[in-house]
């Protein structure tokens, strides 16, 4: 069972470092809506995809690819425990 | 007003439902006053604004039943409403069958086999049904069923059935029938594509207060937005044959880029209802003329077909080739959005109008967007825009994007502009107009927007945008949310309100009241009714190609257009076309018959009697009557009425020559094959305000198909513009226009001449169109000052219309040819003109 914490600090580093480098950590919270606020969009949603692929040894579907559940941080996190 | 609902005190619950209550009676008598946006939308919002009373005050479990009854209820309303009153049987038939159908689709979505035999099934229903819409199987089954069943069914089943895939149980049914039923696609078919995930998670996600409030700033937003729409649409907007400089190319192409004001204000005004009924639902557009990049453009343009794209076509190409580099997924996923986004306004275009639209420019318009937002997110996959959450204002970053708005602004116009030309020759040739008036009114365009810019990124990064665009904190209070309500509902809605009060209009200057008027009109503007008989007579006997301008009111599927009669016969002389003799048919609904002599009129011999009194009545549409019983036209009310009337005891005989699409120069061709030889004791020539523009068309067109010029006046201008055979016909056009006046004079001149020869007494008649209510003083007293001098005796029915609405006056909200009202009302002015002037010979003084 891995832990949701450690799996959030990996996303959130990840995020901050590709797509908002120099940004306070802490306005990255958990509930910021990153794909409402154009944080992620379809380009940059399919790097972080690919690199939760990587990194976690999981495999995502088309169809879990949306702001349904890859908004947050915490969507993003809940998705990929639910895989681990 | 109320996150959590149960902090808040009844009192203030109902006060702040007071105060929405109060927000949606001032929309509502906007929205009235100014005729937003169609008939059936204006007629349907006091019951809505009923019904989502009632909807508030009903327990929350039944909300959604009741939201799916009254939509249901509004299609059947819609189905069954006809200009002479409620059709229960239509609306019970059509609606049962679009109910059938819809449910039918739904039911297959859930059939208990394999995913891919689901989709099989979508896809061989689908066929049948785009093949009956076609009437390739049963011609002309349920019209009116097909366009709402589009509107309905065409897209959303797509993003339905996909998402069943991945579903883990079957939804209720009541929400998939409020997914697919939605109560706005009644009166708006052409409708943001919602998804369904959204729609099921956004539904009573918020506090009711809070969400009626959001409902209503979106709603007002789309007042405010199509607002905006006519003032360009009526006042800027000009049709590409009319540029004829650097001012007025700027016009063409910002008035173009603008147009989609329109669009968006729509998509606002649904997503507004549907709030209003408890689904939370994002905005469909935010601020797409602020676009920095072309990829920014596509993300808020339409926010909803963005998302729709995506989901179907992008993620899931992009999807399967994930780990080869970062571009390709991003090129391959987006050339596929972009093809299908084409194909897909194809597949819209045939449900909603029932033809497959498709052109060389539509074909480039997508490519190059596509190109240019592919090639913008490979950039982007390579080299990451710049994001951030925070809120301080970074000058160097808004500056550089306001640089970037003003470049993506003017890339997107000049596509938007090539979206609208007739064609890419045309296009091309538009931009040797670029002059320094057209550098310097784009420089001042340019400078407007990256103030606007600059304004919102301020205003947002400041933490005033919330306010300002009516964003709600979770959980605000009624206090919160008054002076919110007040900034972006009432006060822009009633200044709009009072802007329309007879009061006001009555204070201001007549061009004042022109505008303020013309933001209540729901009607075409007059470069699209120039381009509506253009599109009318255009294409005559090639009507595969006319193409019927979208000016809000759309003809059903079955409804004929004028070149489409099969009473019209070609001439090959300066009239073009005219009426095959002795045939009759049903028209629309109306019967249209023409005599012995190829005229729509009553039989008379070719002879005439020494004891009749021949008056031949000269003109085009209106005259002939179109849209109306061959017993209705002002000339047989006219004639019947005055048949006895002459004091010399001869009866009168009227006969109307009137063939629609007639211009000055096609009367010359009439004059000489049909009105002579019949040896009239009176000539009258009806004239209209687009005479000279017409008669600029037929010219060219005469030249164009080699027809032979037998007056000297008409080689003469041919020769000095330079026209020439090998020329297009709309090049000719553009040659033409300093020779309009002359073209008209000349042309009366020659028919009063004509007239004179023969006998017969010249008079020349200005008959307003229905939409001319304000008259141009200046062009008619131009135009009655060249029959003047062709020695017509003239008269001007300017302000016939003036105490009437269009709306009361037109054949049909498509088509504004006046109706036999208005051809009752002609007559009488006809009536009254014959009988006071003693040159006429109808008034007892001419006896003396």
């Amino acid at each position: 069972m891995a832990d949701p914490n450690a799996v959030k600090s990996t996303i959130k580093n990840y995020i901050l470092e590709e797509f908002l480098p120099g940004e306070d950590p802490d306005e990255l919270t958990d509930s910021v809506e990153m794909m409402t606020l154009g944080i992620l969009d379809s380009v940059s949603v399919m790097q972080l995809v690919t690199f939760l692929e990587e990194q976690f040894d999981v495999t995502f579907e088309a169809n879990e690819v949306g702001a349904e559940h890859m908004n947050t941080l915490e969507e993003i996190t809940k998705l990929v425990c639910s895989k681990l | 007003m109320a996150g959590s609902e149960s902090e808040v005190k009844p009192l203030e619950r109902w006060l702040g439902f007071g105060v929405i209550v109060a927000q949606l009676a001032l929309l509502v008598a906007v929205a009235t006053r100014y005729r937003f946006e169609s008939p059936g939308f204006q007629n349907s919002l006091p019951w809505i604004a009923g019904a989502f009373v009632v909807h508030h005050l009903l327990p929350a479990r039944v909300r959604m039943h009741f939201f799916v009854v009254v939509s249901m209820a509004t299609i059947a309303f819609v189905l069954g409403a006809r200009p002479s009153g409620f059709d229960f049987a239509s609306a019970f038939q059509n609606g049962g069958a679009l109910l059938a159908i819809g449910v039918g689709l739904i039911a297959i979505c859930h059939l208990p086999v394999a995913f891919a035999a689901r989709v099989a099934l979508l896809g061989l229903v689908g066929v049948i049904l785009i093949a009956t819409r076609g009437g390739f199987l049963a011609e002309g089954a349920l019209p009116a069923v097909w366009p709402i069943l589009g509107a309905l069914f065409m897209f959303r089943l797509i993003v339905y059935v996909y998402d069943m895939q991945s579903a883990k149980e079957r939804p209720p049914l009541v929400r998939s029938l409020a997914y697919f039923f939605m109560l706005p696609n009644a009166f708006f078919p052409l409708f943001p594509v919602v998804d369904w995930k959204k729609f099921s998670a956004g539904y009573a996600s918020d506090a009711p207060l809070q969400l009626y409030q959001h409902g209503l700033h979106s709603m007002a937003r789309g007042l405010l937005h199509i607002v905006m729409y006519r003032v360009v649409y009526y006042h800027f907007y000009i049709d590409s044959s009319q540029i004829a400089d650097g001012e007025s190319l700027l016009r063409f192409v910002l008035a173009n880029f603008a147009l989609y004001l329109r669009v968006s204000g729509q998509f606002h005004m649904i997503v507004g209802l549907l709030q209003l009924f408890g689904f939370n639902l994002p905005a469909t557009n935010h601020h797409y003329f602020l676009a920095d990049s072309f990829t920014d453009y596509w993300r808020r343009v339409n926010i909803y077909w963005k998302d729709f794209m995506v989901k179907i076509f992008y993620t899931p190409v992009a999807f399967r080739l994930r780990g080869r580099g970062v571009v390709l997924p991003v090129v391959a996923g987006s050339a596929a959005a972009f093809l299908a986004t084409w194909l897909l306004h194809a597949y819209q275009s045939y449900w909603l109008r029932g033809a497959v639209f498709f052109s060389l420019q539509d074909g480039l318009f997508w490519l190059i967007l596509g190109v240019l937002v592919m090639a913008n997110a490979a950039w982007e996959a390579k080299h990451p825009r710049r994001r951030s959450l925070s809120k301080k204002i970074d000058w160097r970053a808004t500056g550089m994007a306001a640089l970037r708005t003003t470049g993506v602004f003017s890339v997107l116009a000049a596509l938007w502009s090539l979206w609208s030309a007739k064609s890419v020759g045309e296009w091309l040739a538009m931009w040797a107009y670029v002059d320094a008036d057209f550098v310097t009114g784009l420089v001042v365009t340019l400078a407007i927007v990256a103030a606007c810019k600059v304004g919102v990124e301020v205003l947002e990064k400041g933490g005033r945008g919330d306010f300002l665009f009516g964003k709600l904190p979770r959980g605000a209070r009624l206090g919160q949310v008054l002076p919110i309500a007040a900034a972006t509902v009432v006060l822009p809605l009633a200044a709009v309100f009072l802007l329309g009060d007879a009061r006001v209009l009555r204070r201001v200057d007549g061009k004042t009241r022109f505008v303020i008027k013309s933001l209540k009109s729901n009607q075409p503007n007059t470069a699209d009714l120039r381009k509506m008989e253009r599109g009318y007579y255009e294409n005559l006997f090639d009507a595969a190609n006319s193409n019927f301008v979208d000016s809000g009111a759309q003809a059903p599927a079955d409804w004929i257009d004028f070149p489409e009669i099969e009473i019209l016969k070609q001439t090959g002389d300066m009239r073009f076309w005219n009426f095959a003799p002795s045939r009759a048919e049903v028209i629309n609904g109306y019967t249209f018959s023409t005599n012995a002599l190829g005229l729509r009129d009553q039989e008379y011999p070719r002879e005439k009697a020494p004891d009749r009194y021949r008056v031949a009545v000269l003109g085009s549409s209106h005259v002939m009557g179109w849209g109306i019983n061959d017993d209705e036209t002002f000339e047989s009310l006219a004639e019947a009425s005055l048949a006895t009337a002459r004091p010399d005891g001869r009866r009168l005989e009227i006969l109307n020559f009137g063939v629609g699409g007639y211009s000055p120069v096609c009367q010359l061709g009439v004059m000489r094959e049909g009105v002579l030889p019949l040896l009239p004791d009176a000539i009258y020539f009806v004239a209209h305000g687009v005479d000279g523009a017409l008669a600029i068309e037929r010219l060219a067109r005469l030249v164009h198909q080699d027809i032979a010029l037998e007056d000297e006046f008409l080689r003469d201008i041919v020769a000095r513009a330079g026209i020439k055979r090998s020329m297009s016909q709309l090049a000719m056009q553009r040659e033409l226009p300093p020779f309009a006046k002359e073209l008209v004079a000349e042309s009366y001149r020659v028919v009063g001449d004509l007239a004179r020869d023969a006998g017969a007494l010249p008079v020349w008649i200005y008959l307003p169109r229905i939409t001319e209510q304000d008259a141009n003083r200046e062009a008619i007293d131009e135009l009655r000052g060249m029959a003047d001098r062709a020695g017509f005796i003239t008269f001007d029915m300017s302000g016939l219309w003036d105490e009437m609405a269009v709306d009361d006056l037109a054949i049909a909200p498509w088509d504004m040819h006046p109706n036999a009202e208005g051809h009752r009302m002609i007559a009488e002015r006809l009536e009254e003109i014959m009988q006071s002037d003693p040159r006429l010979g109808f008034s007892p003084q001419e006896q003396q």
